[in-house]
């Protein structure tokens, strides 16, 4: 196992010109300052050195490195920077003064962006997509050849043992979970004090099977093979066919999640259901990661890849789809309530800023951390400075209310809720947020405003934690509760984005529902829980990877056909939930299958706004765009961030527009698409292989081919009505409209 | 004239501050009390003039301020002595026994959205919540919950939402309207989802069974509870579009004499189809009439559209009446607010309006609500509120207290805060008292 501890913040700077040049310094304290001003940790006297020029501050994996709002800028590699996580080898400036960073330790030496710690992680650099899938094969191959392949998926991330089977008795983890301690007081501005990363700070858990692989950066990376430990958990009852939904493939505790959710259902007496069949996988992958439903060329390249990593492969590849940064971008819209018009009235300029900012964040994969700290602390206009929007985009703009949304979004916490002092206390941080519109026409200035702060505020500050603050004077206290809100010793900060992200992709947050954590609703599986927030702690916030590890799963890849009665089986993941489409999703799987667009257009501000035909609904900015059919599916009126905003419960109206209305109908009747499968000149049985693929994303069943061929020959439907009817009677079918 | 004294901001700002406290006390009394009587009401039908309306050219007609306000319309007289109306309102001025008319509707706010949302939900812009609108409130407690069994959903809009308005707020999308689609003037109203034109009853079985047996999922997972919600909403639509309740959007079920009456225009049969709905116990019809943001050509405008309005809600409020629903059926209509009183005739507004939140005109009839009165008087040019002013939390708050909706009733809240169907001095919502004089 790999020892975290020889990484942990051992790094050096080597001065390179100015007065000290050829000076080497060791850094090994939490905070180092850089300045003029002699008590200044580094001392600098050179010209364009401000009196207090940047800190760097100690990381789990090494420094951090922030201005301090200098007059000349700090700057990394060229680039000027406000903060940034350092890696080795980076170039510092401060004005006249050059130094070179350097890390000293396997994983702190590397870009995380740029380096991924799995082979997985590699997108960016194909050539070793290839290498590393490569050797994967060849090593599954080699361990694992036997006649009927037992495992069809490697699983992320490659685990901790190289090459050395694991015992079959000997747990893959061992995680106890400890109540969550008290945080300790420690004085502001001390940024996350890790002492040895083999722990997670929250709950002391040992890091068990993670494996941080970080190659220098010309050789392969290493690929580690764990053997697969057999479930205790009874196979299928004997003479139980299974289903088309179904797949032959033994679960097998593949990952630590598999593990962790297995022993939870195995204590609590709990069968799970089958692995998925591959087309369940591909359709369910497909709707989950982009949004969109596979075309029937998508879903036969599955199916006939014969590749046994070809689930992770597929994964990986959606993961680079530009759809996948629409859908996620549009789940981010919800949170922060992205909409033009009332109840938020945003705007329709700095909706699109907005929404520009938050979908290339995600395209950039912006470790999660950053991401918020951005949002929180960010100044200026509405139309340049697209994050301040935070700040607008909600109903109450006194300090309570921003602190409610605060609380809600990135603490899954219920703030209206809390005793009185403690909302104050947070409250308080947000009290000199000032707001100020300009000669531009919706121009609206969010910034740091000194002038509010008043003593009593002051006096009532703490964080939710009731660790205590120091105030220092000037300084934007925003910025203070961003720090402790991304620190590592949040108690809120890392369980509530792995908890949302869980729920967004097995349909049901460990903590449920996932924007209300608190002491009296507990975690379901509070191990998973904390094993996915060291995962997430560890891969520096890299929401892919999170995605990865647990799209890799078999938990994840589990059947919607449950094997086990007991009501807690649902809460425990012991099978994959049934989930209507959202309706973005929906709508947009109907024009792609059908061929056709929808108008969608808004009204405000007049003159009308008419967005272009062929936009897909995921990929829409603004919810106040007019869409009956959004509304009727349930999308979310971004009016408060909660996430049962967005409702996908069925209603009669949803189903008497599907089945009956003149716009689906005619979706249907004037597709060129179907049109052209149903006058193929193949064979009727082609014909509805054709339209099964396409629309339900697998191949029909003897029973269904017999079925839907009789209907066309049943003599009381007219010709051409059979073909509209088919596909009718697929797309109100519940396997179209629900994830499952 | 018009100018408040100084002496008497004050007064009226104690007065009303004082008014306010007594609001935030009374209502525990005054609905406990209201709540016991039985309920008078048991439908509306809110008739939504989206743009809003020129109450100078309607209901509150100023033909002494000069051509400047008026225009070139005149006023007549109507059946109750004293009370008159536009000259395009020739039925309804013959039905102004059976309405009255709100002179002194004043929120103060100028914006579409804005006003709307006050208009219909009672409260104040800028709030931290989104409130319910009237009709999602009535389709709270007069619907599903409340005993309501239906096929046609409690809350219908014929025929389009209104887009930039969230009916429901707060209380979640099960309470927001059912919108029909659709043209009621057409041959067939083809409601959407419960008429498809050019599907044969023949053919809505065929492929309804064909359906059936190709649920793959469905009959996989027999008794899956998530599957058992769509399916019991696939049958509730299957009883609209092949049962017999689906029948009451068939307007040629209607005598043509009474179609031609109601107007063969889409408010005109909007107008019938919401009589139709109300008969069938439905509690709450918004018909939505586009057309009234008359900022350019108002009068011409006004030319085209008030004999439709005239002769769709004459003929609404005679045929309540005709069928004995008069009594048990609210009827209101107004707009998110009325129209400035001094006609721009510049180019290019060429004779226009523009928005007036300051004071404007609603007309309510039925369900408990006394006809041929006035309530409240705008000033000599209808600029301002001379006497008496209603603040729409009024207006809804006597809607709801005929329909026997305890105001003080709390509202199902995500984050479970105590909000109540009437807003309370915390709110800041100004009220002036419900419309006791016509009640």
């Amino acid at each position: 196992m790999l020892e975290l501890a020889a990484v942990n913040g051992m790094a050096k700077l080597h001065i390179l010109s100015g007065a000290q040049e050829g000076r080497v310094i060791d850094l090994d304290v939490e905070r180092i300052t850089v300045g003029r001003a002699p008590n200044n940790t580094l001392l600098f006297t050179e010209g364009l050195v401000s009196t207090y020029h940047a800190v760097f501050i100690r990381e789990c994996l090494g420094y951090r490195l922030r201005d301090l709002n200098s007059t000349n800028q700090t700057r990394v590699n060229g680039r000027p920077i406000t903060e940034l996580p350092l890696h080795n080898g980076d170039r510092l400036q401060f004005g006249l003064v050059e130094i070179r960073y350097e890390s000293v330790g396997p994983a702190a030496s590397e870009h995380v962006e740029s380096t991924p710690v799995s082979p997985v992680t590699r997108s960016q650099t194909p050539h070793w997509i290839g290498v590393g899938i490569l050797m994967l094969a060849v090593i599954v191959v080699a361990i694992w050849f036997r006649p009927e392949p037992p495992v069809t998926t490697h699983s992320i991330p490659p685990p901790a043992r190289p090459l050395t089977p694991m015992p079959v008795e000997e747990p893959v983890m061992v995680i106890k979970a400890e109540p969550e301690k008290p945080p300790e007081p420690v004085p502001m501005m001390m940024e996350p004090e890790v002492k040895t990363v083999t722990t997670v700070p929250e709950t002391n858990l040992p890091v068990a099977p993670v494996v941080v692989v970080a190659p220098v950066k010309p050789s392969p990376p290493k690929v580690i093979i764990q053997t697969p430990v057999p479930t205790p958990e009874p196979p299928a009852a004997p003479g139980a066919p299974l289903t088309i939904f179904e797949s032959q493939t033994p679960l097998l505790a593949g990952t630590p999640i598999d593990t962790l959710v297995l022993n939870r259902l195995k204590q609590l007496g709990i069968t799970p259901a089958n692995i998925c069949s591959d087309a369940v996988f591909c359709r369910r992958v497909f709707l989950d990661v982009i949004g969109t439903v596979p075309t029937a060329q998508e879903v036969t390249d599955f199916l006939d890849d014969k590749s046994p990593v070809k689930r992770a492969q597929l994964i990986d590849k959606l993961l680079e789809r530009d759809e996948f940064v629409d859908y996620w971008a549009m789940k981010w819209c919800d949170l922060l309530r992205v909409k033009a018009e009332f109840p938020v009235n945003l705007w329709p300029n700095a909706v699109q800023s907005y929404h520009h900012w938050i979908h290339t964040c995600i395209k950039d994969n912006l470790p999660y951390d950053q991401f918020v700290r951005q949002l929180l602390t960010a100044n200026g206009s509405n139309f340049r400075a697209p994050p301040v929007n935070f700040y607008r985009a909600m109903q109450n703009r006194d300090p309570a209310g921003i602190a409610q949304t605060v609380a809600l979004t990135f603490m899954g916490v219920r703030f209206e809720q809390w005793p009185t002092d403690h909302r104050d206390g947070m409250a308080a941080f947000f009290s000199q947020v000032g707001y100020k519109t300009t000669a531009e026409w919706k121009e609206e200035i969010v910034y740091y405003d000194p002038g509010k702060a008043t003593n009593n505020l002051w006096q009532a500050a703490t964080f939710p934690d009731d660790k205590p603050v120091k105030w220092i004077a000037d300084r934007d206290p925003r910025a203070m509760f961003a720090s402790w809100l991304i620190s590592s010793r949040n108690p809120w900060f890392t369980k509530n984005i792995v908890n949302r992200v869980w729920s967004w992709l097995l349909g049901r947050g460990i903590i449920h529902e996932p924007d209300d954590i608190r002491p009296d609703n507990p975690p379901s599986n509070p191990e998973l829980l904390a094993y996915l927030q060291r995962e997430l702690f560890v891969h520096r916030y890299d929401l892919k990877y999170l995605y990865r590890l647990i799209l890799n799963s078999q938990t994840y890849q589990l059947s919607a056909i449950p094997k086990s009665n007991k009501p807690e089986a649902e809460a425990n993941f012991a099978f994959y939930p049934l989930r209507r489409m959202e309706a973005e999703v929906l709508i947009d799987a109907l024009n792609q299958i059908t061929g056709t667009t929808e108008k969608y257009s808004s009204p405000i501000p007049e003159p009308f706004t008419f967005i272009p035909e062929d936009q897909r609904a995921i990929a829409l900015a603004d919810a106040s765009v007019t869409s009956s059919f959004l509304e009727m599916f349930g999308r979310s009126p971004r009016a408060t961030g909660l996430e049962s905003e967005r409702n996908n419960r069925p209603t009669a109206a949803q189903w008497l527009h599907l089945l009956n209305s003149s716009h689906i109908q005619q979706k249907i009747q004037r597709s060129q698409n179907l049109q052209v499968l149903a006058r193929a000149k193949t064979s009727p049985r082609d014909v509805v292989n054709n339209f099964y693929l396409t629309i339900l994303s697998r191949y029909p069943t003897e029973d269904e081919i017999k079925t839907a061929l009789s209907y066309s020959r049943s003599g009381t439907i007219a010709e051409g009505a059979t073909a509209v009817d088919l596909a009718w009677a697929l797309f109100n079918n519940e396997e179209f409209l629900y994830r499952h | 004239m018009n100018m408040l004294t100084r002496r008497e901001v004050i007064h009226r700002a104690l007065f009303g501050a004082a008014g306010l406290w007594l609001a935030n006390k009374l209502p525990t009394r005054v609905f406990a009390e209201l709540a016991a009587a039985p309920a008078k009401a048991k439908a509306v039908i809110q008739i939504w003039l989206w743009g809003g309306p020129p109450h100078l050219d309607t209901f509150d007609p100023k033909f002494e301020a000069g051509t400047d306000y008026a225009g070139p319309l005149r006023a007549i007289e109507t059946n109750v002595p004293g009370v008159r109306i536009c000259e395009l309102l020739p039925e309804l001025a013959k039905q102004a026994d059976k309405y009255s008319i709100i002179r002194s509707m004043t929120h103060g706010n100028n914006g579409h959205e804005t006003a709307a949302y006050m208009v219909q939900t009672g409260r104040a812009a800028g709030e931290k919540e989104v409130f319910p609108s009237a009709g999602a409130v009535v389709s709270l407690f007069k619907g599903y919950e409340a005993g309501y069994t239906g096929l046609i959903p409690p809350y219908i809009v014929v025929t389009e939402p209104q887009g930039r308005f969230d009916e429901s707020g707060f209380i979640g999308a099960r309470y927001k309207p059912f919108a029909t689609g659709g043209d009621p003037a057409q041959p067939v109203f083809a409601v959407e989802g419960v008429v498809a034109p050019g599907v044969t009853v023949e053919r809505q079985r065929a492929r309804r069974d064909l359906l059936h047996s190709l649920n793959t999922l469905e009959h996989t997972l027999p008794g899956n509870s998530r599957l058992t919600a769509a399916v019991k909403c696939e049958h509730e639509a299957y009883d609209l579009i092949l049962g017999d309740a689906g029948k009451v959007f068939d307007l040629t079920q209607e005598k043509d004499a009474i179609r031609d009456r109601y107007g063969r225009n889409k408010f005109g049969q909007s107008c019938l189809a919401a009589r139709r709905l109300v008969e069938r116990g439905v509690p709450y019809v918004t018909i939505n009439y586009n057309g009234w943001d008359t900022h350019t050509d108002n009068f011409p405008k006004m030319r085209r559209l008030l004999p439709e309005l005239d002769k769709g809600l004459a003929s609404l409020l005679q045929d309540l009446s005709d069928h004995g629903l008069l009594d048990s059926t609210i009827v209101w209509c107004c707009g998110e607010f009325g129209r400035t009183p001094k006609v721009d005739w510049n180019s290019p507004w060429n004779g226009g309006r523009g928005h007036h939140g300051q004071c404007f005109s609603a007309v309510v009839a039925g369900g408990g609500f006394q006809g041929g009165q006035i309530v409240g008087t705008s000033d000599a040019k209808g600029e301002q509120v001379k006497d008496r002013p209603v603040y729409p939390a009024d207006l809804i708050g006597s809607m709801y207290t005929l329909l026997g909706i305890d105001g003080t009733a709390k509202l199902p809240h995500p984050q479970g805060l105590e909000v109540h169907a009437l807003p309370t001095l915390a709110d800041n919502v100004k009220m002036a008292g419900l419309l006791k004089e016509i009640m």
